[in-house]
C-alpha cells in the first residue's frame, strides 16, 4: 500500500492532550524520517508515540494550467479535522479552505478503503478519507497544506510539486479506479485537466448513464415516476428522492438516501406512519430522538448534472428513535404546498442489508457511524454489527483471515465448513457461526488439519495445520443466511457470508476421506451432535464407507521423511481371535508414536503397549545411513484381540502427536485354514528369536500363545480325519493291551520294533497299532509293513489318514481303534531290551496302589538312563517357563527294580487304562507337533490319591531325537517346543491357583 | 540227515571262498551216502532265473534263489508275502533237520528267523566268514577314515566311519542283526580269531565253534629243483588284486631290499581284479611293478585248477593283506602243496601260520618288515627246508563233512580241532 511509504513530512500540531501551547505549530514542526521509505509499522509507532491521531498524505500535487491538481487523503479516526486548506505562512493560519465550486475550487471526497486497511486497530471511522481537489492558484512556491482542527489548531503538511506530468500520472495511477469518476468530472470542467488526463492516464471505461460503479454512484436506475406522485407542479417535479436503505433496528428506524432539490422546492420532509396520515416526523426538525446528517453526494450531482453548489450535500442519513414506530411513508412538503408521499418499505433484516450498506458506505458510512454512536447505546447490536461491517470493509483487499472452501448443510442438520486460515488456534479470539440473530461458538470444536498445499503457499512449517474443518448443528427452523465471524487476537476480523448447499449426508464423504487423520473425530463429533437421530447412525455407515475408500489407497509400507517409517510384513488373520501383525516401525521424532488399530465401525484399539519389539537388523541396516537413530529393536509383533474375518478392513495409525500421523493398511486377505500351519508360519515370522533371550518365552506366552490359543486351543483334529485301517495278519481274539505307535518321518522303526516284538511270545495278546501321521511316506510305510509282516508274521494294524496331526492327535486316533483294556503309548524309536515287558507293565498297573499310569525305564542306546520319571520346575533360561526335569538322565541306572512314584511320565512309553484315557479325551491336541502334552496328560490323569509309577524292572531302549540346543540355533521346532511349554506352564499355574 | 545248505552264491557263477566251501561241504556230505543235502545258492539273477518264482532248480538237489538284500542293515529286501510263503513251502517240502546258512548277505538276516519259525525243530547253523554283522565296512573291520585296523565294534565309533549314519542307526543295525541271530542255534567260525571277535561282540561262547574249511586233498608238489649256487629266492603272491589284499605292500617291500638280495629274488604276482580297482590304486600298483621290473612279474588271473602248476616254480607264498582275514584259502593251499607262507602278524593269518614253524610273520602293513623277512629267507639257506618239514596237512573235505555232521548233532565233545593235525 502506498500509504505505507510515507515520505512526507508531517508537521505536528498540539492536540487536546498535548502540553504544548497552540500557535507553536509551525516553529515546532518535526520532520519525521524525511526522504526515507519506512515500513508502515515504523511510521505508525512513531506517530503514535507523538499522540498524533490525524494522518495526512498528499500523493500528488501537480500544476495543471493555472491551478493545482491535488490528490491525497486525510485519516482522521477521532473526527478532529474540520477543514483542509492552504497554509498561510504570514498569518500562520489556513486560507483557501477547500470547498467545492467556491472561487473556482473543485473538491471531491473519495472512499479509500486502502488507507483504512493500513491502520488496523486504530480505525474507528468510515473510509471516505480520500480527496481530489483542484485549486485555481498560481504560485511558484511550495504549497503547504493546513488541516484545521476542532481545537482551532493547525496541522501543516508539506509536499513537493510533482515535477512533470509523468511523475504526477505515476502517483495517481494506483488509485485510478477510485479516482476515475471525479477525474472524469474535472476533466469536463477544466480543459487543462482534461488534456492531462487524456494524455497520461487511461481511465476505466465510463459507466452507463445512471449506473455508477459500486461505491461511487447509484446502484439502481432512478425512476422518477415510481417515486413521485402525480400530478405535480414543475417545481415539485424537479425534486428527486431516493431511499437507499430503510432499516428497522432495535429502538428506531434508519433511513439513508438523497433528496435532490436543485430548485429549493422543499419546505420540509420527514417520515410518517399509517400511509402518511399520522406520526409525521420531520427529518431535519431537530426533534428529540431524531438524528439527521447531510452527506456529500457528488455522485448524485454528477448523475443529475446539476449545479454543484445546490446539490453537493444532498445525501442524508436519518435515524428516528422509538420502539414501536411503524413508518411506512416518506412525506415531502414542497414550498408550493404540494405534498409528495412515497411508500417506505422498512426492512428489519440487518444482515440482509449488508450488500446495500456496502454500496452506500462510501458516501454515507461516516455519517451512519456517527449517528449510531450518538443515537444508540454502547452495546447495541446494530453498533456491533456496524463495527463488524467496518472491520470487514477494512480488511478488503488484504489477505483474508480465513477461506471457506466448502460449506454444505447435510441432512438439514449439520453445517460442515472446510477451508483454511492463516491463524493458529491460539491466535483466534472467537469464531462464531451466526444463524439469524443466534450464534454459536465454533472455536472449541474446530478441527485443524494438515494442508500441505496451503502450508507451502504460506511458507508455514510442514507440521502446521492451516486447514480446518468444522461441523455444527444448525437449527433447521431458522431461515436466513449464515455468517462466519472470525476475530483474531490482533484485532482483525473477518465475516464470511455462507451460502451452503443443502445436501445428502454422503457429501461429507470427500471430507472424511481427504482429512482422514481427523475423520474419526469428525464422525464422533457429528454423531454426538445428532445423537438419537438416524443421522448419527448413518454417519457411522458413512465413516465405514470412507474407511473402505481410504483403506484401499493405503500402503502397507510407508517412509515419511519427517515422521519415520513403518511397514506391515505379515498379518495373520485369526478370525474370532483377532489379528497377529508382524511389522516394523521407527520414529524420526523424539517420542515414539501411539499406535492404534482402526475398524470401519469406528472401533479404535490402542496397541502401543502391546507391541512386542523384535530385533530387525535388516531394517536398521537399510536405514542407518539416512537415520542413524533407527533402533535395533524396530520390529514388532502385536496381537490385537479384535475379531477379524479375512477381508475385513483394518488400518493401523501411528500418531506422532502434533507432528502428524502415519496410516498403514493392515492386509487381511490371506489366511490359512489349518491351525498348525498358521502357528508354524507365525513362528517363521519371528526374526532372530535367539536374540530375544529369556524374553522369548514372554513373547510366546503372552503374545503369540494367546493369539493362537483360540485357534488351536479347543481343537480336536483327530475327530476330523478319516482314518483307514489296514490289518496285517490275524488280530488277537482277546488282547490284553493295545500298543499305539505313531510314525512320522521314517518308517524303518516299524521294521525294528516288529523284529523285536515278534521274538516276544507276550505279543500274542497284544493289539499293535501303528498310526501313520505322515501321508508323505504312506506308500513306503505300507510296503515296509507288508514286507515286515511277511518276514516276521507278527499281526499289527496300520492306521493312515491324509494329513499330519502331530503326536497327541495321532495317539488319539490310534486310541479310537484300541481293542484292549490297557493302552501303551509308545514311540517308534523305542525297542525292548527283553521280552515280557508288556505283561510286566500290565501287572504293575493292576497291582500298584492308585496307579493311573506305569512306565518302564528307558535307556539310551549306550545303556545310560534316558527316562526314569520326570518332575517339572522353573526354567532359568526363559521367564515363566516350566521345564521338565529328568532325574538321572544320561547316567548309569543304579536304582534297582522296585517301582516308585514319579511326578510325570514320558509318553515315549507309558501304559494307561484305555477307558481312562478315553474318558479324559486323551491328549490335549492343542499342543502342536508334540511337546509337553504328555506332562499335561499326566496331570489330567491323576486325581486325589492317584499316582504315576516308574517300573524300572522293565527296560527299553529309547533312541530319543537329538536334543535341541536352546539359544544356539533357534529352529522352528524349538520355538514350537517353547510355545507348548509356555502353554503348559500357564495351565499349570492356573491349576495351582484353583 | 536232511541238510539244507544255503549259500549267498552258487560256485558255478560266483567263485568266492565261502561259496566254494559251501558246495564242497555239500558234496562231501552227500558223498557219505548218509545225508540228503539240498543246496540253495543265491542266483546272480537275470536270465538264469525262472520268472515269477523265487526258486529255480538247476540240478535235482540244487536250487537257485532269487533274492536281494539291503547292504547296511543286511536285511531282506525283495521278499513279499508270496516269496516268504515260497521259502516256507520249500522248507516244509524238504523238511530239513539242519539248515546251514553259509552266509546271509543278499538274502537278509531275517531268513534265519523265518526259517526257524517255519521249522522250529530244525537246527539253524550259520557259518561266519568275515565281520559283516559288526562292521558296515564290508565286514573288514578297517576304519573308513584312515584305513586303520579296527579292534571293536561300537555304534559311536561306527558313526565316525559313516557320519551319514547316526550312532542310533548303528545301534539299530546291531540290535536288528543280533535279534535275527537269536534264531541261530550254532555259529561256525573257520578261525579261532574270528570266533573270538564274535564272542566279544556278544555271541555266547558255547554257541560258536571253530571249524576249519575242508580242502579237496591233493599231492604235495616236489620242491623246486635248484641250480648251482641257487637259493630259495622265488616268491609268489596268489589272490585278488585289491587294497585289502595288500599286493602293494609286497611290491613296496621289494623296492626296499638290499641290492645283493634284489639281484637274487623274483616275485610273481598271480591274480586278477586290478582293472576293477580305482584309478589311483591301479596306477600305484602299475608303477610299483615297473619300478621293480627286474624282480617282479605280473601274470594276471588264474584258475584254481592251475594252482599246482603255478606253485611248482615257487619257493615261498607271500601275503600282503592289511585286514584281519579269517581263514585264507591261500594258506590252506600253500600247506596242501608244500610251500611255507610269509604273512602279516594279525588275525586269521597269524593264527594259521606259525611264525618260524610253518612260515614267517612280518609286521602287518609294513613293507620294511616284509623286506627283512624276505632277506632272511634268502640269506638263511637252511630256513626253507626247516619250515617245509613242519607244514601241516590241511583239513580235508571229508573230514570237514564228518566234523560238521558231529556239530549238527551237537556232538561237540568229540569234535577235534583239526588244525595242527598232520
Amino acid at each position: 500500500m502506498k500509504q505505507a511509504e510515507i515520505k512526507k513530512t508531517i508537521k505536528r500540531t498540539s492536540t487536546k492532550e498535548s502540553p504544548e501551547p497552540l500557535g507553536a505549530v509551525a516553529s515546532s514542526s518535526i520532520r519525521v524520517n524525511q526522504g526515507k521509505t519506512l515500513e508502515h509499522k515504523d511510521v505508525y509507532q512513531t506517530l503514535a508515540s507523538m499522540r498524533v491521531s490525524v494522518k495526512a498524505h498528499i500523493e500528488s500535487a501537480y500544476r495543471v494550467g493555472n491551478g493545482l491538481l491535488i490528490c491525497g487523503w486525510v485519516f482522521d479516526p477521532d473526527g478532529l479535522v474540520t477543514g483542509l486548506g492552504l497554509y498561510d505562512k504570514n498569518t500562520k493560519s489556513a486560507s483557501h479552505i477547500f470547498y467545492d465550486d467556491e472561487a473556482g475550487c473543485r473538491f471531491c471526497r473519495l472512499s479509500r478503503p486502502d488507507v483504512s486497511a493500513g491502520y488496523p486497530g486504530v480505525l474507528t471511522d468510515g473510509d471516505d478519507h480520500g480527496f481530489l481537489a483542484y485549486l485555481p492558484i498560481n504560485r511558484s512556491e511550495l504549497p503547504q497544506f493546513a488541516l484545521t482542527l476542532k481545537s482551532g489548531a493547525l496541522a501543516v503538511v508539506e509536499h513537493p510539486l510533482d515535477r512533470n506530468a509523468q511523475e504526477a500520472a505515476r502517483h495517481l495511477r494506483p488509485g485510478l479506479r477510485i479516482l476515475a469518476g471525479p477525474l472524469r468530472a474535472l476533466a469536463v470542467q477544466i480543459a487543462e485537466v482534461g488534456d492531462f488526463v487524456n494524455q497520461y492516464l487511461v481511465l476505466p471505461p465510463e459507466p452507463e448513464e445512471l449506473d455508477f460503479e459500486p461505491g461511487l454512484g447509484l446502484t439502481r436506475t432512478f425512476d422518477r415516476d415510481a417515486h413521485v406522485r402525480k400530478p405535480l407542479t414543475e417545481v415539485a417535479q424537479s425534486i428527486k428522492i431516493n431511499i437507499e436503505l430503510a432499516l428497522s433496528i432495535s429502538k428506531g428506524v434508519l433511513i439513508v438516501g438523497y433528496v435532490w432539490d436543485p430548485k429549493h422546492a422543499i419546505r420540509d420532509w420527514g417520515l410518517a406512519e399509517d400511509a402518511g396520515r399520522t406520526g409525521y416526523v420531520a427529518a431535519a426538525g431537530h426533534k428529540q430522538g431524531t438524528f439527521f446528517r447531510r452527506t456529500l453526494r457528488p455522485d448524485v450531482v454528477i448523475a443529475f448534472g446539476g449545479d454543484r453548489r445546490d446539490g453537493d450535500w444532498c445525501g442524508f442519513v436519518l435515524f428516528v428513535s422509538g420502539e414501536r414506530k411503524n413508518f411506512d411513508t416518506l412525506v415531502v412538503r414542497a414550498a408550493t404546498g404540494e405534498t409528495i408521499m412515497l411508500p417506505l418499505a422498512v426492512s428489519s433484516d440487518v444482515w440482509g442489508s449488508w450488500e446495500t450498506m456496502e454500496t452506500i458506505w462510501a458516501h454515507s458510512g461516516t455519517a451512519i457511524r456517527q449517528l449510531a454512536k450518538a443515537a444508540l447505546p454502547e452495546r447495541h447490536a446494530f453498533r456491533d454489527w456496524l463495527e463488524d461491517f467496518v472491520a470487514v470493509q477494512l480488511n478488503k483487499g488484504g489477505a483474508p483471515l480465513a477461506v471457506v472452501e466448502k460449506a454444505i448443510i447435510a441432512e438439514d442438520a449439520i453445517l460442515l465448513l472446510e477451508g483454511w486460515m492463516g491463524l493458529a488456534n491460539d491466535e483466534i479470539t472467537s469464531l462464531e457461526l451466526w444463524q439469524g440473530s443466534e450464534h454459536q461458538n465454533l472455536s472449541q470444536s474446530l478441527i485443524r488439519t494438515m494442508r500441505p498445499d496451503v502450508a507451502s503457499t504460506l511458507g508455514l512449517p510442514p507440521e502446521a495445520q492451516p486447514g480446518y474443518i468444522s461441523a455444527s448443528k444448525i437449527n433447521r427452523d431458522m431461515q436466513g443466511s449464515y455468517r462466519l465471524k472470525l476475530k483474531a487476537k490482533d484485532g482483525r476480523l473477518q465475516i464470511v457470508f455462507l451460502r451452503p448447499t443443502s445436501v445428502d449426508l454422503h457429501f461429507l464423504m470427500p471430507t472424511l476421506v481427504s482429512a482422514w487423520d481427523d475423520a474419526k473425530q469428525i464422525q464422533t463429533h457429528i454423531a454426538e451432535l445428532t445423537r438419537g437421530t438416524d443421522v448419527a447412525q448413518r454417519m457411522g455407515q458413512l465413516y465405514a464407507q470412507a474407511f473402505a475408500v481410504r483403506c484401499k489407497a493405503l500402503p502397507a509400507f510407508i517412509d515419511h521423511p519427517l515422521l519415520g517409517a513403518a511397514a506391515i510384513d505379515r498379518t495373520i488373520v485369526l478370525r474370532e481371535n483377532g489379528l497377529l501383525i508382524f511389522g516394523w516401525s521407527f520414529s524420526s521424532q523424539l517420542a515414539p508414536p501411539a499406535a492404534t488399530l482402526h475398524t470401519p465401525e469406528g472401533g479404535m484399539f490402542e496397541i502401543t503397549d502391546r507391541l512386542f519389539r523384535l530385533p530387525r537388523s535388516d531394517v536398521k541396516q537399510s536405514y542407518i545411513g539416512r537415520i542413524p537413530q533407527v533402533p535395533e529393536y524396530c520390529g514388532f509383533v502385536v496381537h490385537v484381540p479384535l475379531p477379524t474375518a479375512p477381508g475385513e478392513l483394518r488400518m493401523l495409525e501411528f500418531d506422532f502427536g502434533e507432528v502428524g500421523k502415519l496410516w498403514l493398511k493392515i492386509p487381511t486377505d490371506r489366511t490359512n485354514a489349518d491351525g498348525v500351519a498358521v502357528v508354524k508360519e507365525i513362528l517363521q515370522w519371528i526374526p532372530s528369536p535367539e536374540r530375544l533371550g529369556p524374553r522369548l518365552s514372554t513373547l510366546l506366552g503372552n503374545c503369540i500363545g494367546p493369539a493362537v490359543e483360540g485357534l488351536i486351543g479347543t481343537r480336536k483334529i483327530s475327530d476330523a480325519v478319516l482314518p483307514v485301517e489296514r490289518q496285517f495278519g490275524n488280530r488277537s481274539k482277546k488282547p490284553t493291551t493295545s500298543i499305539i505307535v505313531p510314525l512320522y518321518g521314517r518308517c524303518d522303526f516299524l521294521r525294528h520294533q516288529v523284529a523285536h516284538f515278534a521274538a516276544d511270545p507276550g505279543f500274542a495278546d497284544v493289539d499293535l497299532i501303528y498310526v501313520l501321521d505322515d501321508p508323505a511316506i504312506e506308500h513306503e510305510t505300507l510296503f515296509t509293513a507288508g514286507r515286515v509282516h511277511a518276514l516276521f508274521g507278527l499281526a499289527f494294524r496300520v492306521i493312515t489318514y491324509a494329513c499330519n496331526l502331530g503326536f497327541g492327535p495321532a495317539n488319539n486316533v490310534g486310541a479310537q481303534f484300541a481293542l484292549a483294556p490297557n493302552l501303551i503309548l509308545l514311540n517308534s524309536d523305542v525297542l525292548p531290551t527283553a521280552p515280557g515287558w508288556v505283561a510286566g507293565l500290565e501287572q504293575a498297573l493292576k497291582s500298584l496302589r492308585g496307579a493311573k499310569a506305569v512306565a518302564p525305564l528307558l535307556l539310551f542306546h549306550d545303556g545310560m538312563v534316558q527316562h526314569a520319571g520326570m518332575t517339572s520346575g522353573p526354567c532359568v533360561d526363559f521367564d515363566g517357563l516350566l521345564a521338565n526335569r529328568h532325574p538321572g538322565k544320561g547316567l548309569p541306572w543304579t536304582g534297582g527294580d522296585t517301582p516308585y512314584k514319579s511326578d510325570l511320565l514320558s509318553a515315549a512309553c507309558v501304559m494307561v487304562r484305555t477307558e481312562e484315557y478315553r474318558k479324559i479325551g486323551g491328549f490335549d491336541e492343542s499342543f502342536i507337533v508334540g511337546d509337553f502334552e504328555d506332562s499335561d496328560l499326566c496331570r489330567r490323569l491323576v486325581g486325589k490319591g492317584d499316582a504315576l509309577y516308574m517300573v524300572p524292572k522293565f527296560k527299553l531302549w529309547h533312541l530319543e531325537r537329538q536334543s535341541q540346543a536352546i539359544g544356539v540355533n533357534m529352529s522352528q521346532r524349538m520355538l514350537i517346543t517353547l510355545l507348548n511349554g509356555m502353554r503348559y506352564s500357564k495351565r499349570q499355574a492356573a491349576r495351582k491357583e484353583i | 540227515m536232511r541238510i539244507l545248505m544255503i549259500s549267498h552264491g552258487h560256485p558255478r557263477f560266483s567263485k568266492g571262498g565261502a561259496e566254494i566251501a559251501a558246495m564242497d561241504l555239500a558234496k562231501a556230505l552227500r558223498a557219505t551216502g548218509k545225508h540228503d543235502v539240498l543246496f540253495v545258492g543265491r542266483s546272480p539273477g537275470g536270465k538264469l532265473q525262472h520268472t515269477g518264482t523265487v526258486f529255480s532248480g538247476i540240478a535235482p538237489n540244487e536250487l537257485l534263489l532269487q533274492s536281494e538284500g539291503e547292504w547296511f542293515l543286511q536285511n531282506q529286501n525283495s521278499f513279499g508275502q508270496e516269496q516268504v510263503d515260497e521259502w516256507i513251502e520249500m522248507l516244509k517240502g524238504f523238511n530239513p533237520d539242519v539248515v546251514h546258512f553259509q552266509h546271509y548277505a543278499h538274502m537278509g538276516v531275517e531268513l534265519l528267523r523265518v526259517t526257524k519259525t517255519a521249522c522250529p525243530t530244525a537246527k539253524i547253523v550259520l557259518t561266519l566268514h568275515e565281520y559283516m554283522a559288526m562292521c558296515a565296512n564290508n565286514g573288514q573291520m578297517i576304519k573308513t577314515t584312515n584305513g586303520a585296523l579296527c579292534y571293536k565294534s561300537d555304534p559311536k565309533d561306527c558313526h565316525r566311519c559313516y557320519p551319514n549314519h547316526s550312532p542310533e542307526d548303528f545301534f539299530l543295525r546291531e540290535r536288528y542283526i543280533k535279534q535275527m541271530f537269536t534264531a541261530v542255534d550254532l555259529f561256525i567260525s573257520p578261525s579261532e580269531f574270528l570266533r573270538q571277535r564274535y564272542i566279544d561282540w556278544g555271541l555266547a561262547p558255547e554257541q560258536i565253534i571253530y571249524l576249519e574249511n575242508g580242502q579237496v586233498p591233493a599231492q604235495r608238489i616236489p620242491s623246486r629243483a635248484l641250480g648251482p649256487d641257487e637259493g630259495r629266492t622265488r616268491f609268489a603272491y596268489y589272490g585278488q588284486i585289491n587294497p585289502y589284499k595288500g599286493v602293494d605292500v609286497i611290491l613296496e617291500a621289494v623296492k626296499l631290499l638290499p641290492k645283493d638280495i634284489k639281484k637274487k629274488v623274483s616275485v610273481d604276482i598271480y591274480g586278477g581284479g586290478l582293472e576293477q580297482q580305482e584309478e589311483a590304486y591301479r596306477e600305484k600298483v602299475n608303477k610299483l611293478i615297473k619300478d621293480s621290473k627286474q624282480q617282479v612279474r605280473y601274470h594276471g588271473a588264474y584258475e584254481a585248477e592251475d594252482m599246482p602248476r603255478l606253485m611248482a616254480d615257487v619257493d615261498w607264498v607271500v601275503m600282503g593283506s592289511i585286514w584281519w582275514e579269517n581263514s585264507p584259502l591261500v594258506i590252506q593251499e600253500a600247506y596242501k602243496f608244500g610251500r611255507p607262507v610269509i604273512c602279516p602278524d594279525i588275525g586269521g593269518m597269524a593264527e594259521k601260520v606259525k611264525d618260524g614253524v610253518t612260515g614267517l610273520h612280518y609286521r602287518a602293513r609294513d613293507p620294511a618288515s616284509l623286506a627283512l623277512a624276505i632277506e632272511k629267507c634268502v640269506r638263511d639257506a637252511t630256513l626253507w627246508d626247516g619250515l617245509c618239514g613242519n607244514l601241516p596237512v590241511p583239513v580235508t573235505v571229508e573230514y570237514s563233512a564228518k566234523a560238521h555232521y558231529q556239530a549238527y548233532r551237537s556232538d561237540y565233545a568229540t569234535l577235534i580241532n583239526p588244525i595242527g593235525e598232520k
